[in-house]
């Protein structure tokens, strides 16, 4: 009876909410925030139950939970994105009949995660500190197309490559503590100080090297000192329910714009600067009484992106939508030793809140004696139209009416991450 | 001496003080043991372990459930082989607390549930219906005949069975009382055990309900029917979102006697539909208010719902309220209606009643009373019409939409005109069942209703299709053009200033339960007011559904006839049929209409076609290794007397217990009616499956498909195999089209039970062409020019006893296409000079069929 009032408005809540892109998201980025296997394997669900170091992103406060002693934990990650851009074909009667696909990209970008913990035994109000570094956005991105005549009567090779290459990632260097405040509650806050630059090329290259192309470069360098930080608590209702929430302050990246290969006479383009929004997250975890101890987790997080600027020089460029992200998963353990993992993600985008996203994912691992692998893998793919990244024009194409594209993003995420534990 | 007297109880004082102590310590023995599983903390810690192991013990307990057995605790590393000795003696192992009845039909009822859980769409009520009594079950010497007949499975002549029964020996006691009763099946028997008690005690009055909360990014699909290929690619390329399917929904009750629901759909890439409420908008959300089993003196009130409900009676001809098409409606085994009242949770939303309805009954009698008021999707007409002075676009025809947009998405005149297609039109519908049982099993009933609108009714075809496409009118189009409408739908009702037409429907039904015969039949009218009909083909459109039904322990036999009218257009008749309305009419062909979508008048009308003719099905059991079931059904089509039929088989082989092999063979066709028509198609469909049950439930299942639809070459689709030379005049006497369409498909399947807990299932197969196929919960139509490979994997986790949660990803590999170009009829490539060639639009390409990936989420709270 007790959870039919929260289960219901959750439900219908979500129900109202459900309402998201991506590479035209360079300079701002996706926020994937996995911070180790467990949570991948639950979709980014869990906040309330992850007392490991990734507590450090996901809730502070929930450090406190975890087993007195050191813990280290370290985390390499896989991301490959297969996108597919197609334009629509129709039937003699105008009717729309299906997507051809003119370009394929598939592209695999890695990343390393991971830090330190320690649990105090019997300290009264302190229970955890924490240090770790994390990826806060990672824009690595890789895009290239080949161009042809349009005319299948002739057989032809490409006569040129258009080319997108943006590299680098920001990383969040994290700090946190926890602390208990009643035997039932615990706080914890964290402060991330994010640092990293970013490249971006895009180019269009003849085949004939007597054709002259055409490159367009931009380097970005952090020029503030941006500290991404946040507050969370976490409660225990009763042997079986924990709830939790998490607050993210705002915070603003200010770029250093420059050209690195500019051409003669060229001005040098203007700083940038993104805000980045406030969030708040809530978590619940469900402990159900059964022979695989299964472990519910359901969070919800809202993000205020339409508070947010993205300037370059003083123009506000962009206008957000506020997004969400709803995830649940559920963790069983077999044998006390083997974790089963699964959960699915639902976001949506600020650059649209009409674009969605559905995550899918799971996991297991094994649990040792003082170390722990995980092992967690996730799916995640959406499609939306957007208008064509080169303009064909440029090549004398017969495509200037249909410049919108069909684009299909899949995402693959591998994750292991290895944990030591040394306790007294 | 005194001294050593003190010394001497000093000693005995320690000593007495440490068994005191002792037993304060440790108070378990033999004769006092430790109930463990339902201990606190405090009683583990007193068991002769250290604190650390005592917690180990009761999170164990709390999170991993009550041990099994004494022998359990020999998993924890810290008991060896002394230590479990020494505790062996102080522990007992009992049954973890005293469920509640509630929690152990749950347990035992789980696996039902699960399957539940993922049944929606035409059988909501049916589905509701069997959650709620499963878990609160009614005592069976009070169920009525239509409580007994809503049942899954359950036929009338078993719950006749089990009413005669009653009535014989006055009581039925027990199980293998219920069983004894003559003419009931073991199937009827086996259906109904899980729904009844026999427990005289009223139950407490307590608040108990589910909850289901349902996301996926893929139409969820009820039937076949329900499946067009231009749907779903229609739904794909649809609006601008991305939005899931989502469907939430509460059942609960209070007591027997007081029901509340509410539930939300919103379906896949639909915009977000609100309701203003002053302060905040509010999602359109259905609900009702139920109070049953009510005595006002002599008069039973058996039900009255507030709210949305659902109303069906008789087989369905007059009135049956959901949006959804079943083919082949006869109301036996899977093909059931819920008969009555009931709170409407489905995600019915065009044809939902919004209002109040009661069941009333006096002894023998009984009286239904529903009424309502709503707004319908519907087509307006863009040429308005001089209405008692007024210019007034007219609706054209009622409309199911699978995303309810304001306009149609491309149809830039309507917009201009401001004529949205949702909620454009008011409907007022009010009417009644009558109903008098001249015996326990024998029943007559009248079924009256009357809907006003608030705009004229000119079902006008011109007003859908393309103006150049008129000439595409044929034949088979009368359906369309016996659309119920024009001036005769004319017409003011006396409750509603703003009715400007109506429709009124009336009929008769019969039910009788004659032993092991069951006949029912029901003959319903259309009112022209040209008065009551009764058969007379030359006056009021009638239709007529008939059946009987014989039933054996191991044979059942059903005959049925059916023939609905043309003129018969009733928008709540459910009635058996093969096809919906509208088949192989020019709605069914997008191209041809003003907006493709309007294909919707097709593909999504749940109403059944003008047909007339029969349908017989049979099963036999021959023995415990062999199955055989039949359907033939063998009918005309009303508009254009095309004869055509359909004959599937089934053998199911059983050589050992867990080994089932199921064969089956489908002849589908629609016969030449002469040399022009593109009517003839034959349809061969083998399926073969072989599954091997495993321990544990567990299950591994192969299956083999091979289908072929031949047809008619259309000529206006195929291309010269020699194209003329340029220049020369276009001959078309040598057409090369597809003849015949070829399907495959190859897979296996797996279920594994972890244990009670976590089901894991799994599907890999190749397939190409069509093929259908029910995935885990969900029912799948896909298609496949080039061959594609399909894999899905669903989890199930029961969480706790009352919650469960079901993932479930599928992906669709397919083969590329590589080279498309659209042609015209003359075989020249639509490109640039060409004169059907549009600009921007392209008409080839090197293309590859989209991979689709699919997520599914359920959630599941019973409390």
């Amino acid at each position: 009876m007790r959870f039919i009032l929260p289960v219901t408005c959750c439900l219908f809540i979500l129900t109202m909410l459900l309402s998201a892109q991506n590479v035209p998201a360079f300079p701002i980025g996706e926020q994937w925030q996995f911070p180790d296997a467990r949570s991948l394997g639950m979709a980014g669900a869990g906040s309330v139950s992850n007392s490991g170091n990734g507590a450090l992103v996901m809730n502070p406060a929930a450090l406190a939970k975890n087993d007195a002693g050191l813990h280290l934990a370290f985390s390499p990650m896989g991301r490959s994105l297969e996108e597919r851009r197609a334009f629509p074909i129709y039937d003699r009667f105008g009717s729309f009949l299906t997507n051809g696909i003119y370009v394929v990209n598939s592209n695999w970008f890695g990343q390393f995660q991971g830090g330190a913990q320690y649990n105090f035994k019997d300290m009264p109000f302190l229970k955890s500190i924490a240090i770790g570094a994390f990826t806060e956005l990672d824009h690595n991105y890789r895009y290239e197309e080949e161009v042809r005549e349009n005319d299948f009567e002739r057989e032809q090779a490409p006569f040129a490559y258009n080319q997108i290459i943006n590299d680098g990632a920001i990383t969040r260097f994290s700090f946190g503590a926890a602390f208990q405040l009643t035997p039932k509650l615990h706080a914890g806050i964290q402060a991330g100080l994010l640092s990293g630059s970013l490249d971006q090329e895009t180019s269009i290259i003849f085949v004939d090297p007597n054709q002259e192309g055409l490159l367009l470069a931009r380097n970005r360098e952090i020029s503030n000192t941006p500290i991404a930080a946040s507050l969370g608590a976490v409660y225990q209702v009763d042997p079986y329910v924990s709830v939790g929430a998490h607050f993210e302050l705002p915070y603003t990246l200010d770029y250093d714009v420059t050209n690195p290969t500019p051409a003669e006479g060229e001005e040098q383009p203007l700083a940038e600067s993104i805000d980045y929004p406030m969030s708040v997250n809530f978590g619940l975890e469900y402990r159900g009484q059964q022979a695989l101890k299964a472990r519910l987790n359901i969070d919800l997080s809202y993000e205020w992106w339409s508070e947010g600027d993205y300037l370059i020089g003083n123009e506000s460029t962009a206008a957000f939508d506020d997004a969400i992200q709803i995830k649940a998963g559920i963790e069983h353990l077999f044998f006390n030793q083997v974790p089963f993992l699964v959960g699915i993600q639902y976001r949506t985008t600020y650059q649209n809140r009409q674009n969605t996203r559905l995550m899918f994912s799971g996991g297991s691992g094994f649990r040792g004696n003082g170390w722990q692998v995980d092992l967690a893998a996730g799916l995640s793919k959406v499609e939306y139209t957007a208008r064509d990244l080169f303009d064909d024009s440029f090549f004398g194409g017969d495509r200037s009416g249909s410049p919108i594209d069909d684009v299909e993003e899949s995402y693959f995420f591998g994750m292991a991450t290895l944990k030591v534990d040394i306790t007294p | 001496m005194r001294k050593y007297r003190y010394i001497v109880f000093f000693l005995l004082g320690i000593f007495f003080s440490t068994i005191a102590y002792a037993q304060t310590e440790m108070p378990y023995s033999r004769e006092n043991q430790l109930d463990i599983n339902n201990a606190e903390f405090e009683d583990i810690a007193l068991l002769p372990i250290s604190r650390s192991l005592a917690e180990k013990i009761h999170d164990r307990i709390q999170y991993g459930g009550p041990f099994g057995s004494i022998f359990d605790l020999r998993n924890f590393e810290e008991i060896d082989q002394p230590l479990f000795l020494t505790l062996k003696p102080l522990i007992r192992i009992e049954p973890y607390m005293v469920q509640s009845e509630r929690e152990q039909r749950l347990a035992a009822l789980y696996f039902n549930l699960d399957r539940w859980g993922g049944e929606e769409g035409t059988n909501q009520a049916l589905v509701d219906t069997w959650i709620e009594q499963a878990l609160e079950p009614i005592n069976v010497n009070q169920m009525r005949l239509e409580q007994l007949l809503n049942l899954q499975g359950v036929s009338p002549v078993d719950a006749a069975a089990i009413i005669n029964y009653r009535n014989q020996v006055g009581e039925i006691s027990s199980l293998r009382d219920l069983r004894s009763a003559p003419y009931l099946s073991w199937f009827g028997y086996r259906n109904t055990r899980n729904f009844v008690s026999f427990d005289q005690d009223e139950a407490p009055k307590e608040f108990h309900g589910s909850l289901l909360y349902r996301m996926s990014n893929t139409p969820f699909l009820t039937e076949e029917a329900d499946v067009t290929g231009a749907s779903v690619d229609d739904l794909a390329n649809a609006g601008g979102n991305s939005y899931p399917d989502v469907y939430s929904r509460l059942i609960s009750n209070y007591g027997s006697d007081i029901k509340l629901g509410a539930s939300y759909w919103r379906s896949l890439g639909e915009p977000n539909l609100t309701t203003d409420i002053g302060f905040t908008e509010l999602p359109n959300l259905k609900f009702y208010l139920g109070l049953e089993n009510k005595k006002l003196g002599p008069i039973e009130l058996r039900k009255l719902y507030l709210g949305n409900y659902h109303v069906a009676f008789g087989q369905g001809i007059v009135m049956d309220n959901t949006d959804f098409f079943t083919p082949r409606k006869s109301g036996f085994g899977f093909r059931k209606r819920f008969l009555g009242l009931s709170g409407d949770n489905s995600r019915t939303r065009q044809f939902k009643f919004t209002g109040a309805a009661a069941e009333f009954a006096f002894k023998n009698a009984h009286l239904f009373l529903f009424g309502g008021f709503d707004k319908r999707d519907a087509l307006l007409n863009r040429t308005p019409i001089l209405f008692e002075g007024e210019e007034i676009h007219p609706f054209n025809q009622l409309i199911v939409l699978d995303q309810r947009f304001e306009y149609a998405p491309q149809d830039t005149s309507r917009r201009i005109d401001t004529l949205p297609w949702r909620n454009s039109v008011k409907e007022l519908t009010y009417g009644f069942h009558a109903a008098y049982d001249i015996l326990p099993t024998t029943q007559m009933g009248v079924t009256y209703y009357e809907s006003a609108y608030d705009r004229p009714l000119r079902p006008d075809i011109l007003e859908v299709v393309n103006g150049g496409d008129a000439g595409q009118i044929g034949l088979p189009d009368n359906e369309v053009f016996n659309s119920y409408g024009g001036s005769l739908s004319d017409g003011s009702n006396p409750l509603w200033g703003d009715a400007k037409s109506f429709r009124r429907v009336y009929g008769l039904n019969l039910q009788s339960v004659y032993q092991n015969v069951a006949i029912q039949a029901e003959y319903a009218e259309l009112d022209k007011a040209d008065g009551m009909a009764l058969f007379r083909q030359d006056r009021n459109p009638w239709a007529f559904v008939g059946s009987a039904y014989v039933q054996y322990n191991s044979f059942n036999f059903l005959a049925l006839y059916r023939n609905t009218q043309l003129g018969f257009d009733n928008p709540y008749q459910r009635s058996f049929s093969n096809y919906r309305r509208f088949k192989r009419t020019i709605f069914e062909d997008y191209f041809y209409l003003q907006d493709e979508f309007y294909l919707q008048l097709y593909s999504n009308n749940p109403q059944p076609q003008a047909e007339r003719g029969w349908y017989f099905s049979t099963r036999y059991q021959i023995n415990r290794k062999f199955v055989l079931s039949m359907e033939y059904d063998n009918w005309l089509r009303n508009s254009d007397d095309v004869p055509q039929y359909r004959l599937r088989g089934n053998v199911q082989f059983r050589p050992i217990f867990p080994v089932i092999i199921d064969l089956r063979q489908k002849y589908q066709g629609r016969e030449a009616l002469n040399d022009n028509t593109l009517e003839y198609f034959e349809n061969f469909e083998f399926r073969a499956r072989a599954r091997f049950r495993l321990s544990r439930f567990n299950e591994l299942a192969l299956i083999y498909g091979d289908s072929r639809v031949d047809f008619r070459p259309r000529p206006r689709l195929s291309f010269p195999t020699d194209p003329t030379p340029p220049g020369d005049e276009y001959d078309n006497s040598n057409l090369a089209g597809s003849k015949s369409l070829g399907g495959d498909l190859i897979g296996g399947y797996y279920t594994h039970n972890f244990n009670e807990w976590l089901k894991v299932r799994g599907f890999l197969g190749f397939y190409k062409g069509f093929y259908w196929t029910f995935e885990d919960t969900q029912f799948f139509v896909v298609n496949s020019d080039r061959g594609a490979t399909r894999y899905w994997l669903s989890v199930y986790s029961r969480i706790s006893n009352r919650m469960s949660l079901r993932f479930k990803y599928t992906h669709d590999h397919q083969q590329p296409i590589n080279f498309i170009q659209t042609r015209d009829s003359g075989n020249e490539v639509v490109e640039p000079g060409n004169s059907l060639y549009v600009p921007g639009q392209i008409y080839q390409g090197s293309l590859q069929q989209n991979n689709q990936e699919f997520y599914y989420m359920e959630l599941n709270y019973h409390f």
